[in-house]
């Protein structure tokens, strides 16, 4: 009698939802041509191929590519079935069921056969992701998961501490093998597998070159349909000025990133399209809060107030671009429209820092104890281009006019992350951000996200800041959310851990050959399996 | 430039000080940039109605301790805006019941459910209802004045009644809210006193919201007054139409000031007195032949309106065969098409073969004609991709480098695409010189917030 009223009580309670539709392995039966390669243009290499221990778009972009999740977000913001066929929600919020598709397989591995995407790799990724010895960012996200159980080999169930906002959304994480890594328990940069990813999407690595050339083939058993286009390469440049030039002379087919400078050209040829994209990205200088000089939050706002943001976007972007106030970009629903730009005021700039005791030395650098004011400021070369070079110059004479010496150091792109998010061993970076739609800044800015490969490289930590993101994360109000960001957008603008400066025009260009291209705004490849080339364009 | 506040700002400032000999060209032009700001608003004001009734729908539907009680309110005020009163007097109803809330408010709302009886031709209730509201607020007495004004009822004096509220907001020494604003804005324009209105603008921060609600520690909701938008496109309507009119009076400036007030007129619905000033333009000697080949598709146009529909599509036509490669005249007929919802196919194709054949910025006015077509169409995805081919890239939100209006179409294009961020940046930029998109800018971001379903990534670029 105990157990029936067991069983009662659960039903009751697990009153189930069906959310997506069924899912059904099929051909693409578009009637539109298979073949071609297309060859893109990217600013950088990728750091890793998995996607677990990137934080970079470029290996994002390339993920993307090779791996799926148990759901997807299509163009119309609707989640969509991908290797779940379809999903349960408890009536509490608090159990998702996952029945996965059983027609998917893994890339092969060279001289083996492709194996079966079970319910064991879906929590294999889970724990994986969740090991304190993994390298990354994601943990923060998934915190709200209780646990994860294998109900039978094409059955997951997981576990929530609480409902909370879009939960079904967060299930987008991508799912690796269990026979993947080396490791069984947990991944690092140092597992071969971050290198030589096997996945369940679209296209498989095929190799990477000498030149860092990463060479994707179509995955022919792709359980959505066979992608068009035969091959995809990824090409790095380090030079963003040679890579418009690379699409204009037909060395490559797309760019996922126009330097602005370019834009006007490519945009008076006929044989192109531009497409908007990434509009909530920003770039920014931000300090490493370790150094005690920059922990005082007078010198960076001082820093902030001299820097003139507005006429180096003038100068150097023409414009391109807004100004910003925090920690979101104004294409936002984040962004505390009532919050201005701190103004450029060298002598607020001044005040500020002899308020925190510093005065100039014999050799016009501001001083306190001995302690001087000189930084080191590492860029990565990746974006060594012309006009962030300049960016560099006139931030460090900016700074200079303040007493505030700059050493400026381009680093090559893995060797400043190294640096940046592993050593911790800079002062002041110039980098940019860009974000999902969800404008969850808590890997940025939270206390617990500091350490190695953690996106709070500066070790910023404010309880109050931490405080607000744990409310942002309890809440089930949409609205209350928001007044929290906004609050967090006032905050972050006047504590300046970072001198936030500004959004710039983000278009990907491509060739007309290449057809049916739709661009996610954040993942930007989801949708690459549709594109297509026509026959005639193929050679 | 496309800085139409600060055009006018300057041009009226500086109006008492011209010679002369050239008020009517400084008539003209002052004319002109309050036809572009009216053109604008009306745009902006069509937009935020159907973006505030998206917010407020969804405002509505959250329920829990920190719903917000002035939804009903706001949402009454927008059905009444879409023109549909009887949903909002049951709104206001509802609104009304709820005691819990600030007397003022429900004053406001007793007001508007008279407004939305006499609009819903149940007259006999109205007066009733005003005869018995406190007009001891300056905000309720202002939006008396507002909802006499919109019946057309004789008896009270709106301009009387906007003339007390605002003494009273400036004895109380604490600003004039924007309501009292917004609705002074509207009666000095139903009732012609232009520069009174214009002189109010002054005193306005047209992005304040109209109210606050504070719903707990960290719930702050803020609402707007959607009639604001509306009130400034029918202020700078009717001032553009003074100002072109005081033009006409000089033989220099006569015909181009008849060319806009022809447009100024459609803009705010005198069709016969557009088609009128329009043909006595045509007719005109002196008048250069390419603005009277665009007069003639508006011509085309105003016919359509009237009732003679395949007399417009004729008119349209022969003009066309007139000049068949002319990328203007392809642009004006296919933005008139998509305006009034014309089904023109055969234009459409002359016009794409055209936009693919050639080149150059001239082109960019077909590409953004054909986007306001399939705008009108509520085909996003080839708005979308006609309006991106029209637009300035390197500038892409800059309005000193592409039409404002062409921005506020393909903003509205992203935002039923759900590419929302797009949107919003565009009328971030826009904010700067026209603050009043605040009102679009805060409610866009409500339903962003809530119809993002991303799982929460950032990453470096």
């Amino acid at each position: 009698m105990k157990r029936l009223m067991s069983i009662l009580v659960i039903t009751s309670l697990m009153v189930f939802v069906v959310m997506l539709p069924q899912a059904k392995a099929k051909p693409k039966n578009d009637g539109n041509p298979d073949g071609g390669t297309m060859n893109y243009g990217e600013y950088g290499r990728a750091a890793t191929l998995d996607p677990i221990t990137s934080n970079d778009m470029i290996s994002l972009r390339i993920s993307e590519l090779i791996f799926n999740g148990l759901v997807g977000i299509d163009e119309k913001q609707e989640i969509v079935p991908e290797l779940a066929e379809r999903v349960e929600t408890s009536d509490d919020g608090l159990k998702y069921t996952f029945y996965l598709r059983q027609d998917v397989t893994w890339h092969p591995k060279e001289g083996e056969e492709p194996k079966p995407f079970t319910a064991e790799d879906v929590i294999f990724t889970y724990n994986v992701m969740m090991h304190p010895k993994t390298i990354t960012s994601l943990k923060v996200r998934f915190e709200f998961i209780e646990s994860a159980t294998k109900i039978d080999d094409y059955t997951v169930e997981f576990t929530l501490k609480r409902p909370i906002l879009n939960a079904l959304a967060k299930f987008s994480f991508k799912i690796i093998p269990k026979h993947g890594p080396e490791n069984g328990e947990f991944l690092t940069r140092e597992d071969p597998f971050v290198h030589k990813p096997i996945g369940t999407g679209p296209y498989m690595l095929r190799n990477i070159t000498a030149d860092h050339e990463v060479v994707l083939v179509a995955n022919e058993d792709y359980f959505q349909g066979r992608p068009h286009i035969n091959k995809l390469i990824a090409k790095p440049f380090a030079d963003q000025n040679i890579m418009s030039q690379a699409l204009m002379f037909n060395a490559i087919d797309m760019i996922v990133l126009v330097n602005p400078r370019d834009i006007p050209q490519i945009q008076g040829d006929k044989r192109f399209v531009l497409q908007p994209y990434n509009a909530l990205s920003y770039s920014f200088f931000g300090y490493n809060m370790r150094n005690p000089l920059l922990a005082d939050k007078r010198v960076r706002k001082a820093i902030t107030h001299a820097v003139n943001r507005q006429e180096m976007l003038d100068s150097f972007f023409q414009g391109q671009g807004t100004i910003i106030s925090g920690p979101y970009a104004p294409g936002s629903w984040a962004y505390n429209l009532d919050v201005q730009p701190l103004p450029y005021d060298p002598e607020k700039a001044m005040e500020l820092l002899n308020e925190a005791g510093f005065t100039r030395g014999a050799d016009g650098i501001m001083e306190k104890d001995g302690e001087k004011l000189s930084f080191t400021l590492k860029v990565p070369i990746e974006k060594e281009s012309e006009a962030v070079k300049r960016v560099v110059l006139a931030f460090k004479n900016y700074l200079g006019k303040i007493g505030v010496d700059i050493q400026a150091e381009f680093k090559e792109w893995l060797s400043w992350k190294e640096d940046v998010f592993r050593a911790h061993d800079f002062d002041v970076i110039f980098a940019s951000w860009v974000f999902d739609d969800s404008a969850d800044i808590t890997s940025l800015f939270h206390s617990s996200e500091i350490g190695p490969w953690m996106n709070n490289f500066g070790a910023y930590a404010n309880p109050e800041v931490d405080s607000f993101i744990v409310e942002s994360k309890l809440t089930l109000d949409h609205e209350k959310r928001r007044t929290i960001y906004r609050k967090l957008h006032s905050i972050l603008a006047d504590e300046c851990p970072y001198t936030f400066l500004w959004t710039l025009t983000n278009y990907a260009a491509y060739h007309k050959r290449l057809r049916h291209v739709a661009i996610h705004p954040y993942k930007f490849f989801s949708f690459a399996d549709g594109w297509y080339i026509p026959e005639q364009d193929q050679q | 430039m496309h800085h139409y506040e600060d055009a006018a700002t300057v041009l009226r400032s500086s109006m008492v000080s011209v010679k002369a000999g050239r008020q009517s060209i400084a008539h003209l032009s002052l004319g002109l940039v309050y036809l572009k700001n009216a053109e604008l608003y009306r745009v902006l004001y069509r937009t935020s109605v159907s973006v505030q009734l998206d917010y407020l729908k969804k405002l509505a539907a959250f329920q829990g301790k920190t719903r917000s009680r002035l939804v009903d309110l706001y949402t009454g005020e927008a059905l009444l805006e879409d023109g549909r009163p009887g949903e909002a007097a049951r709104a206001f109803e509802r609104f009304i019941l709820d005691k819990s809330v600030g007397e003022k408010y429900r004053e406001i709302a007793r007001v508007e459910l008279g407004l939305s009886y006499h609009l819903a031709g149940n007259g006999q209730k109205t007066k009733g209802l005003w005869e018995r509201v406190d007009r001891t607020d300056l905000e309720v007495l202002s939006e008396l004045a507002a909802a006499h004004s919109k019946a057309g009822l004789v008896g009270e004096n709106p301009q009387t009644m906007c003339d007390r509220a605002l003494a009273m907001a400036k004895q109380s020494g604490n600003g004039v809210p924007i309501r009292v604003i917004k609705n002074a804005l509207g009666v000095y324009a139903r009732a012609g006193l232009i520069e009174k209105g214009l002189d109010l603008l002054r005193l306005a921060d047209l992005k304040a919201f109209s109210s606050e609600e504070v719903l707990g520690k960290n719930k702050v909701l803020r609402f707007y007054d959607l009639s604001l938008l509306d009130n400034l496109a029918k202020l700078y309507g009717k001032a553009s139409i003074e100002y072109l009119t005081k033009a006409t009076a000089d033989d220099r400036s006569r015909n181009a000031a008849n060319y806009y007030l022809g447009e100024a007129y459609a803009i705010l619905g005198s069709i016969d007195q557009s088609a009128e000033v329009t043909s006595s333009f045509i007719s005109s000697d002196g008048a250069p032949t390419q603005f009277k080949v665009k007069a003639k598709a508006r011509q085309a146009a105003l016919l359509y309106l009237q009732g003679r529909k395949t007399e417009a599509m004729s008119r349209w036509n022969e003009l066309l065969q007139q000049r068949p490669n002319s990328p203007d005249l392809l642009a004006d007929i296919l933005s008139a098409c998509g305006r009034l919802g014309v089904e023109c196919s055969e234009i459409v194709s002359k016009a794409v073969a055209l936009a693919e054949a050639r080149e150059g910025k001239r082109l960019s006015g077909v590409n953004v004609a054909l986007g306001r077509y399939y705008l009108g169409k509520k085909d996003y995805g080839k708005t979308i991709s006609y309006m991106e081919a029209g637009r300035n890239k390197g500038n892409k939100n800059r309005i000193e480098y592409n039409d404002p209006l062409m921005l506020i179409n393909l903003a509205e294009a992203y935002y039923q695409t759900m590419r929302f961020s797009e949107a919003l940046e565009i009328y971030f930029e826009m904010s700067r010189q026209f603050p009043a998109v605040r009102q679009i800018q805060v409610a866009m971001q409500g339903v962003y917030s809530m119809e993002q379903k991303s799982a929460g990534d950032a990453r470096i670029l």
